[in-house]
């Protein structure tokens, strides 16, 4: 499978009164053709504001102060050319042709994320008219059959609604029609199912599956619950404070996870298949995004702390032997110079 | 739609009632009456009048009869289209006040014009381009603005007046023009005159306006859905245009005729400073000299006259978006 | 935004020292700056909004400036350097007197006036006032002068500042004279005492009111609600300035200054009112479904109990706000009917008051110092509006540090 999407050292920080805050700093991942990498990690650690990264959509005070994101473009005849979308003018026609057309993305809040005051069918054959060359009368077709596709009963009469008349779980189903109309080939999906209760949840994510396989796009979707994510997923990146700290097949790292973080996170989750008679929590708290923490970020907060190493050395991305990538030193010789590797590690899990 | 139309005007009939009891027990609540004030003048002048002359005068101007009789004398006469007499003129209101009338009429509608042609274009410009150079004067002017009454704002514009530009800045016509019949030349003349006035009346509101529209369309531009504006690869002026500026529109458009009773008040009192021959002056001495009728009339009729603004303006909102007809209005 | 933003490197803090935890404000405002500042959590919301306040630094200076002005008006006898009531009836119209420290040979001296005598131009047979450069008449402080009564109390008879012979050289002027030879600035600061109390008087029974018709609609809703939001519709359609005239017209003329006073705030706090009752009303009907207040509910809190010590205290900051926003409207509005001749008359000194001198152009072509009360009306207003603002930015929960 070929990479569609390549994240290389992603810097944005926001400047604020108070001080510099790194939301994403120095993240790597990348996205396979036609997959769906589920991005997971605490609020605040800067998956959202990669998500608007790679859009170009992040505001003032926010800037993208360094990295690449390497992007195919799908239709490249052979040798799939990418280009660079940092190098893009955030707001030229390049990027406004890309945005939207070629990546789309939908967010948390489905019913605020849609205009107040415009019809649903107006908001759709919008960004269909954005990026095809049809007519008004093609793009509403076209939005008909959309909205058809995400289950809306009434398509036809649903076109002529306002945000307000449709519940929560429809609003997300006509993001979605929108999101889609154009077939791009990357959707990004900041939380889409955050703001749902269970059940119209469950429907939701059935519904991104059955269209994701029948449109053969890839999928990087945010979210903060690892359970999602295992149903979602094929290749999981973990983030914190604004690191990808490690990434993996979702397969690998449910079964196995490497970074100390990844195993806190799944230890918090609750499992049916064993016994527990208190959920694990990770201590401590995020840190606030100002402070400047020396060497590996999670030190403060971790389980397999090593004095003099973590707190010291910052830990690069290393590739282990099944092809993930992890950020942390206890898989490096700098663990092995202090004392042996955490034997202990396997007790914990 | 005419259902709504309707109701609001059956809804504006008490209020007028009320009004119509407020403005006239407003000019009687002062001890003594017209005749009384009409007697202490004619006595400091050294003049006396006798009982029986006394009596006559309040006959002739109905003043002796009981305040609800009066009262209900004039509201009748009212409704048929006679305000009765003016005591200080010895003419009837009707003839005073009608051109009057007319003119603070035109000139609350072109300071209406005036305000949100100018408020909602900087209020747009400014919160798109927040803490620019241009955002920070208009913020500034803006304060000013709210800060000067506006019958300062008129000495001040007429010592400019009389400083810089050696003219006097009163009236609304050229001395050539003043009692000459109405014609395309006076109603240029008039306009020529009028911007000033407009400018003054509406220099408070306009500031208040652009906060609103700069307030509104700030907190728009943050919502959810004008990040989905984007993420379809609008161009930023377009969304801006399409989405937040017209959320943003909608309140203001809405409460378009609450800035009448304010306009209509701002009028009142500049056309005082500026010498205008408009109501504010001849309300001012009605009420000076307890002249009842005359000042009650005009209370009575500037109150109307706001209120069936207000009612217009809301007719055409709902005419314009239905949802205001269901009752939703936008909140200020 | 520039990306060269503030590199301000936040300390690495130790928890048990930081005073954000200890909640003490003037540790918190002590440490401000020296400390990250996201750990906010632990402020109270009204030490936030302090601190947010704080930050608003137009606000804190308007705050600083009325208090100096407010200052001033209570030690106006001190401050003016003749009574309110003096005339100078050589010196009528006298302009803002020109304060020398540079003698004509170009020595720096203390500041000093020189002597004015009048002069008939003879060209446009106006009366000017020129200097007699040839004595120096230097600035006295704390000198002999009217005697006066302080706040009604102390028998006094010294000023701030003042010269020597006043009445042959010419009073010290700093705002120029009026049209009886009387101190505009003085005037303006014995003015300030009706001017920015009325405000205050106003806007209190203004709360009053507001509160309890707001808070009964609020509160009951249904039939009581709808009469009180119909009245308070009534009385937002009616043009203001036609039905204060009115109003204002209906005091007897030979009514004592004192309960014209009280009238004109009353008819003034008439209309305020019904913006607070509004806001009141708001805050009643969203906080009654919040779960803080259903919990106190549920907990068994009476009704009384719940209204002070959880809803009142939680819009509290709100109705501020607005209670500062509705003083600048009361100050115009007895500005404008004391301009009328509605309001206040003389001898009472009021900022309209003083204004009415102003009525005619021809007046302030010839001598535009009589606008000067039109300045302390704008600035005042202004730094009201600007406190307002900063009040209103801090007590937005949701709002940014």
């Amino acid at each position: 499978m070929d990479t569609l999407l390549e994240v290389r050292n992603l810097q944005t920080h926001f400047f604020m009164a108070e001080g510099v805050a790194k939301a994403v700093d120095s993240t790597t991942f990348s996205i396979r053709r036609g997959q769906v990498l589920g991005v997971v990690g605490e609020s605040g650690c800067g998956k959202s504001v990669t998500a608007r990264s790679i859009m170009r959509m992040v505001r003032p005070p926010g800037h993208t102060v360094d990295g690449e994101i390497l992007y195919s473009r799908p239709d490249q005849d052979g040798q799939g050319a990418s280009i660079d979308l940092l190098q893009l003018p955030a707001t030229g026609t390049e990027m406004r042709a890309i945005r939207g057309g070629e990546i789309a993305m939908i967010f948390q809040e489905p019913r605020a994320s849609l205009s107040p005051v415009h019809r649903i069918g107006d908001q759709i054959t919008e960004n269909i008219l954005l990026h095809q060359e049809v007519s008004p009368s093609e793009a509403e077709e076209i939005a008909v059959d959309m909205l058809r596709q995400v289950h809306i009963p009434l398509a036809e009469q649903r076109l002529d609604a306002f945000a307000h008349q449709l519940s929560g779980g429809m609003c997300q189903r006509v993001m979605i029609a929108m999101a889609l109309s154009c077939h791009p080939s990357l959707l990004i999906a900041d939380e889409p199912t955050t703001a749902l209760d269970v059940t119209t949840e469950a429907q939701i994510l059935e519904l991104m599956q059955g269209l994701q396989a029948d449109l053969h796009m890839a999928i990087m979707f945010i979210t903060h619950d690892l359970g999602v994510v295992a149903d979602m997923a094929d290749e999981v990146a973990v983030m914190y404070l604004g690191k990808v700290v490690e990434q993996g097949a979702a397969a690998d790292i449910f079964r196995d996870p490497k970074h100390p973080y990844t195993i806190a996170l799944l230890e918090s989750l609750p499992r049916m298949d064993q016994r527990r008679e208190w959920l694990q929590t990770i201590r401590g708290v995020v840190p606030d995004p100002y402070s400047t923490l020396s060497g590996c970020p999670f030190h403060p907060r971790c389980a397999d702390f090593i004095e003099g190493v973590c707190d010291e050395i910052v830990p690069e991305p290393i590739t282990l032997e099944d092809g993930r990538e992890v950020r942390c030193l206890l898989y490096t010789e700098h663990a092995h110079q202090e004392r042996p590797p955490v034997a202990e590690d396997a007790s914990h899990s | 739609m005419r259902e709504y139309i309707l109701r609001r005007v059956l809804q504006l009939i008490p209020t007028l009632i009320l009004i119509s009891i407020v403005s006239f027990t407003i000019i009687q609540l002062p001890p003594g009456d017209y005749v009384t004030t009409y007697v202490a003048n004619l006595a400091a002048a050294g003049e006396e009048l006798s009982e029986e002359e006394i009596a006559a005068l309040e006959e002739h101007y109905g003043l002796n009869q009981p305040g609800y009789i009066q009262y209900i004398k004039w509201i009748t006469n009212f409704v048929q289209g006679d305000m009765g007499l003016s005591f200080y003129w010895d003419r009837p209101v009707n003839r005073l006040i009608g051109e009057r009338l007319m003119l603070t009429m035109i000139m609350s509608f072109f300071t209406l014009l005036f305000v949100y042609a100018m408020a909602i274009p900087i209020g747009i410009y400014s919160a798109v381009r927040q803490y620019s150079l241009a955002d920070y004067v208009f913020t500034f002017i803006g304060f000013i603005g709210l800060a000067t009454p506006n019958f300062l704002l008129a000495l001040i514009f007429m010592y400019i007046g009389i400083k810089v530009f050696d003219a006097s800045a009163g009236g609304l016509f050229s001395t050539e023009y003043l009692d000459a019949d109405w014609s395309v030349a006076k109603v240029w003349d008039m306009l020529k005159h009028m911007w000033l006035p407009v400018v003054i009346v509406g220099t408070a509101g306009t500031a208040g306006t652009i906060r609103v529209m700069r307030a509104t369309t700030l907190d728009e531009l943050g919502r959810p859905y004008v990040e989905t504006a984007r993420s379809k690869g609008l161009r930023e002026g377009q969304l801006t245009m399409k989405y937040p500026v017209r959320v943003a529109l909608n309140p203001i458009l809405s409460t378009i005729g609450w800035r009448l009773p304010e306009i209509v008040s701002g009028t009142v009192l500049v056309a005082l400073v500026l010498n205008l021959p408009t109501t504010g002056p001849l309300l001012w001495r009605a009420l000076m000299s307890q002249d009842l009728y005359l000042a009650a009339s005009m209370i009575m009729i500037l109150s109307t006259l706001t209120l069936i603004g207000t009612l217009i303006s809301d007719i055409l909102l709902a005419w314009v978006d239905p949802r205001i007809r269901y009752g939703e209005r936008g909140t200020t | 935004m520039t990306s060269a933003a503030n590199p301000r490197a936040p300390a690495a803090h130790d928890a048990t020292a930081s005073p954000y935890e200890r909640g003490n404000l003037s540790d918190l405002l002590e440490a401000e700056g020296t400390i990250s500042e996201s750990r906010t959590q632990f402020l109270t919301p009204r030490q936030l909004m302090l601190l947010r306040f704080r930050r608003n630094k137009m606000a804190v200076f308007s705050l600083w400036f009325l208090a100096f002005l407010y200052l001033s008006a209570l030690f106006a006898p001190v401050i003016s350097p003749y009574d309110k009531t003096h005339r100078f009836n050589k010196h009528l119209y006298l302009p803002p007197r020109d304060i020398h420290i540079r003698a004509d040979d170009g020595s720096w001296r203390r500041p000093f006036v020189y002597a004015v005598t009048i002069e008939t131009n003879k060209e446009t047979f106006t009366r000017d006032f020129v200097e007699d450069r040839t004595q120096q008449y230097p600035i006295q402080f704390f000198v002999k002068g009217d005697p006066y009564k302080l706040w009604g109390l102390f028998r006094m008879d010294w000023h701030l500042y003042g010269v020597e012979n006043a009445e042959e050289i010419g009073p010290v002027f700093l705002m120029g004279g009026d049209k009886f030879g009387r101190d505009i600035f003085g005037r303006a600061l014995y003015g300030a005492r009706i001017s920015l109390t009325i405000g205050l008087v106003g806007v209190s029974i203004a709360l009053v009111i507001g509160l309890v018709l707001g808070g009964l609609s609020g509160l009951y809703g249904g039939l009581v609600d709808n009469l009180i939001q119909r009245l308070i519709e009534f009385i937002r359609s009616i043009p203001t300035i036609p039905l204060w005239m009115g109003l204002a017209a209906a005091m007897p003329a030979d009514w004592p200054q004192l309960r014209v006073y009280f009238g004109i705030t009353i008819i003034l706090s008439l209309l305020a009112w019904t913006t607070l009752a509004r806001v009141v009303r708001g805050k009643f009907l969203s906080l009654r479904n919040e779960d803080f207040v259903l919990a106190a509910q549920s907990a068994g809190a009476n009704q009384w109990y719940l209204i002070w010590q959880h809803l009142v205290p939680s819009f509290m900051s709100y109705v501020l706000v607005d209670i500062t926003l509705a003083i600048p409207g009361m100050i115009i509005g007895e500005t404008a009917l004391s301009f009328l001749g509605l309001g206040l008359v003389s001898p009472t000194v009021s900022w309209g008051v003083m204004l009415k001198d102003a009525q005619q152009v021809v007046e302030i072509a010839i001598h535009p110092w009589v606008l000067w009360p039109a300045m302390f009306v704008v600035v005042t207003v202004l730094a009201l509006n600007f406190i307002g603002d900063g009040l209103r930015d801090a007590a937005d929960p949701y709002a940014d540090l």
